[in-house]
């Protein structure tokens, strides 16, 4: 894979346009946990080596919960929304209580589900923002240890030596004790279509 | 009685939602697809009234469900609820037949809403 071209101008924008998409998709989840207050961290941008990723969710033996969707059309991305098991069973207890969280097929249902709709909402925003047509595909959800969830859902497109563009932010319900992050990670071509779109060289 | 509908969503937790809600207002649902291809075999054996479709789906996506069920019977009456919401999407799924179409995450009085104004 080409080392990225990408510069701290070019990293703001992509943390500007973040905030945007990742704003719609915390919106979105508050909606569906009954209007429940939810903090979201101002997002980042930056080049890091994919063995890395699991470090910044906690470690790369940390158990968890990913839901995650890839973009085409437009634009080629991963969006990857990510939380501790005991986050996804408080999430999946919110919204059916009564069910076994991560045990019940229901609850993993529950879990595809909002991952579907939340990382479809920073989709529109971003196509919104930019005119892209961006093409989601069908949710995947994998419980596992970070490090395995990221080299699984990153495989088929880089190595884990490679250095990426991480676009990233977490969120946090106080109230239900729910936190979770966000990632995404656009290839190449997405980020020069992007940034040809917005009229940066 | 109430008006006969077939929920579409490859998502088990939203066909439960849309059921609650849909029973709740007095509708009774006749049918589940989990994808586009069982819906547009579903609407032949189960001749619904009304269709709920999802756009994301495997194996046939909601537009292309709605073309084929379309092609079957121009009458039909299908809303698309959906969690993707990009204009050009919006507008060819309206322009292959759906009468309304609804973003996710949506409030219950909205897909009612819609159910009616088709005709439900």
């Amino acid at each position: 894979m080409v080392k990225q071209q990408i510069d701290e101008r070019k990293l703001d924008i992509l943390k500007e346009l973040a905030n945007i998409g990742f704003g719609n998709a915390v919106t979105s989840l508050s909606q569906m946990l009954h209007e429940e207050k939810i903090s979201m961290d101002v997002p980042s941008a930056e080049l890091v080596y994919l063995q890395d990723v699991p470090e910044l969710l906690g470690g790369a033996e940390l158990p968890v919960a990913g839901v995650y969707i890839e973009s085409h059309g437009g634009a080629d991305l991963t969006i990857l929304f990510v939380l501790s098991l005991d986050s996804s069973t408080n999430l999946i207890l919110t919204l059916v209580p009564g069910l076994a969280g991560l045990n019940d097929q229901m609850g993993i249902s529950v879990l595809i589900e909002v991952g579907n709709i939340m990382t479809n909402s920073y989709l529109n925003a971003l196509s919104f923002m930019t005119g892209l047509l961006l093409i989601p595909s069908p949710p995947e959800i994998a419980v596992d240890m970070s490090g395995a969830i990221i080299s699984t859902v990153i495989a088929e497109k880089c190595v884990l030596e490679d250095e990426v563009v991480l676009i990233k932010t977490t969120l946090k319900s106080m109230q239900k004790s729910i936190e979770g992050h966000i990632l995404i990670l656009p290839d190449n071509r997405a980020l020069n279509t992007i940034f040809t779109l917005l009229g940066i060289r | 009685m109430g008006k006969r509908i077939l929920i579409t969503d490859d998502t088990a937790f939203m066909r439960m939602t849309l059921r609650n809600v849909l029973e709740k207002n007095g509708y009774e649902v006749v049918g589940e697809a989990e994808d586009g291809l069982q819906a547009v075999e579903m609407y032949s054996s189960v001749n619904p009234d009304l269709v709920t479709m999802d756009i994301t789906m495997p194996k046939m996506d909601g537009i292309e469900a709605i073309k084929r069920i379309m092609q079957k019977d121009p009458d039909a009456k299908i809303i698309v609820v959906s969690a993707m919401g990009q204009k050009a999407l919006v507008i060819e799924a309206l322009n292959s037949g759906a009468k309304d179409f609804i973003v996710k995450p949506f409030q219950p009085d909205r897909i009612v809403e819609a159910l009616q104004k088709v005709g439900g």
